[in-house]
């Protein structure tokens, strides 16, 4: 098994706070969250797709339908806006890895334990070994598509599943959420129904500014 | 640090807790009167309040709210950089616990006497003692300047700069502590928390600052927490990685042993983890908690029974939320060790420490969870009690400390001058 070089501090992701790179952020702590509810499975928060279930009647999020739990999140590509809080971005990769597992388990006729943590592992794999700074959804859906092969040489999980099997689970995972992946070079490409050129053109303004916010603007709120 | 120096085992850096300590007495205003004139090797210490907070919790039958009275030790006048002292009242001004630096019979938490924390009149002060004295050789104007020429930079982006007594188990330090803003090479702007030494100009410790965001909140009206508030926790908790000590410890997983597991704000005496030991270079043991997702627990804070808690827990009813957090987190580290190859659940590479301070009971109906970039330190509000439960369920827990092992805010220790050829430790910390 290949050893892991990295180290998490220097070369993790370090997605920045903002933007699709927060979104992602957010996305992999949820990813992660729930995976290990997957792996404890506990009586009292027993395994699902959702955020923060078991503290009261409403969970704080789902993964699997982001907006109609809290009529916010995003849904896919398209409905993302550049300024809009990290929270309700996360809901597009949470959506890619919802629909990941749910692929997992009828290309590989596995049940949900053992495609969360797959998936979950596969995503995070991603996220530790590709991901940069300003990482955006195509970079997550493209890298995630490209780390498949290394991801199994690196971990050799112990699945059913095939490299193609996991590599198409991950294409169809993002292809839910508007971006099409094509499984050879794992170029994606947006595939909304509706692709709105000035909510475009909006986030990518908002993105430039929220990191000219940070480099300039932060050094009043930095506290120790 | 260079890869050449990762050696992929269990060695490194190990935080020193021997002076840190929880105390218990009832008798709050003896200590307080014996505290704010003591002395030690002919210096007086005095404390200086920082904040007092409120803290729900359920004392026998009756539901009342703690305060928690936090002050800053500090030595001639000067501070002492992570030595609050921190005293916890129910409403009937009864002291639950009081938390300040102290000796401890030995340097293990395993084997430490437990009696002697239990008696103020035989507590210990740890010494902090600077082999030079307490006079600064600069003034603040100067040191800023000093910190200014070593990054490179103008002195207005030097700030927060303050003298303060830097202790570690290595020896103590006059200290310059400050926050250095780099932007000398476009696009790449730099975020230090800086300490330099007053004798020398030595910079003793760094720790990047590689983001920042504030927490989001979903509840205004539980919105409690004030910017302030935070950057005061922050602060603190930032000072307790100064007690960070660099020691080679060549760790024994087969020797697993019960061991205390800290916490310096709340008053969590009792809880204890599995532990393995280690020894360093001169055959000193070492415990470290993080590997064995098991724990026991014996607290006393709940949150009027309205506790959320794992089906795991080794004791009937529910218990603290700390150990919520514990167990959420130690069963994270053991994920990613089983699953991605991440030693002690922290750290891929003996090189990149990587630790997590859990804090429960965070604030009065605080309701939310969020960790401070730059600190490793996750953050647990108990909500109201009442909609909500404390917000420490497995995956909030995960998610939180998920967001300092992998998001922005990484601190990357350089504690450049007195460790740099010393590898680091790769477990979790739980205070």
């Amino acid at each position: 098994m290949r050893q892991i070089t990295h180290g998490l501090t220097s070369e993790s992701s370090n997605l920045l706070y903002f933007g699709q790179s927060g979104g992602l952020n957010e996305a992999y702590s949820d990813i992660m969250a729930c995976a290990l509810e997957f792996d404890i499975n506990d009586d009292k928060d027993k395994p699902d797709f959702l955020v923060g279930e078991a503290l009261a009647d409403l969970a704080l999020r789902s993964m699997e339908a982001p907006f109609e739990q809290d009529g916010k999140s995003v849904d896919d590509y398209c409905t993302f806006v550049g300024a809009m809080n990290v929270h309700h971005s996360s809901g597009f990769l949470n959506r890619a890895f919802f629909n990941a597992v749910k692929s997992c388990e009828s290309t590989c006729g596995s049940s949900a334990s053992e495609c969360v943590p797959l998936m979950a592992n596969m995503f995070m794999y991603t996220n530790l070994e590709s991901l940069s700074m300003l990482s955006g959804f195509k970079d997550a859906a493209k890298h995630t598509c490209r780390d498949v092969e290394e991801f199994f040489e690196a971990n050799s999980p112990n699945t059913a599943c095939t490299v193609d099997n996991v590599r198409t689970a991950v294409v169809e995972g993002f292809a839910a959420v508007g971006l099409r992946v094509n499984e050879k070079n794992c170029n994606p490409r947006v595939n909304c129904k509706k692709q709105n050129v000035f909510v475009q053109m909006f986030n990518t303004c908002s993105n430039l500014m929220d990191m000219v916010k940070m480099i300039t603007g932060r050094l009043g709120e930095l506290s120790w | 640090m260079s890869s050449s120096q990762a050696s992929g085992q269990c060695t490194g850096t190990f935080v020193d807790y021997s002076r840190l300590e929880n105390l218990e007495d009832t008798d709050f205003s003896s200590l307080i009167a014996r505290s704010q004139n003591s002395t030690t090797s002919g210096n007086t210490i005095s404390f200086a309040a920082r904040e007092i907070s409120q803290v729900r919790s359920k004392d026998d039958n009756t539901v009342c709210l703690a305060e928690r009275h936090r002050m800053r030790e500090q030595i001639d006048g000067i501070p002492v950089y992570g030595a609050d002292f921190v005293i916890t009242t129910n409403d009937c001004s009864h002291v639950t616990s009081i938390q300040r630096r102290a000796v401890l019979n030995t340097n293990t938490m395993a084997s430490m006497d437990r009696s002697f924390v239990r008696s103020i009149a035989g507590y210990r002060v740890a010494s902090v003692d600077v082999r030079t004295g307490y006079t600064p050789n600069r003034s603040e104007q100067e040191a800023a300047m000093d910190l200014a020429r070593i990054y490179g930079v103008s002195t207005d982006h030097i700030t927060e700069i303050k003298l303060e007594v830097y202790p570690t188990t290595k020896r103590d330090y006059r200290a310059w502590i400050a926050t250095v803003f780099v932007d000398t090479v476009p696009g790449e702007p730099h975020v230090y928390h800086v300490v330099m030494d007053d004798d020398d100009e030595e910079i003793i410790f760094q720790c990047e600052m590689a983001g920042f965001h504030a927490n989001e909140k979903r509840d205004k009206k539980l919105r409690r927490r004030r910017a302030q508030d935070r950057a005061s926790l922050c602060s603190i908790d930032c000072a307790k990685q100064a007690l960070l000590t660099a020691l080679d410890i060549s760790w024994n997983p087969d020797h697993i042993v019960e061991c205390e597991v800290q916490t310096i704000y709340l008053n969590n005496d009792g809880r204890k983890s599995l532990c393995i030991s280690g020894t360093d270079s001169t055959g000193a043991v070492y415990y470290s908690p993080g590997q064995i997702p098991q724990y026991f627990w014996n607290g006393t804070l709940n949150c009027g029974g309205r506790n959320w808690c794992s089906s795991f827990y080794p004791v009937p009813d529910c218990p603290d939320p700390v150990s919520d957090v514990q167990f959420g987190a130690v069963n994270y580290m053991r994920y990613l060790q089983e699953n991605l190859g991440i030693m002690g659940g922290l750290s891929k590479d003996a090189d990149n420490p990587v630790y997590v301070l859990g804090t429960a009971h965070y604030n009065t109906n605080y309701c939310n969870a969020f960790y401070l970039p730059g600190t490793h330190t996750v953050y647990f509000g108990d909500c109201d009690c009442e909609q909500w439960t404390p917000m420490v369920s497995t995956d909030v827990v995960v998610h939180e400390v998920g967001s300092d092992l992998f998001e922005t805010g990484f601190c990357r220790y350089e504690v450049l001058m007195y460790i740099a050829n010393l590898r680091r430790n790769l477990f979790g910390i739980w205070k």
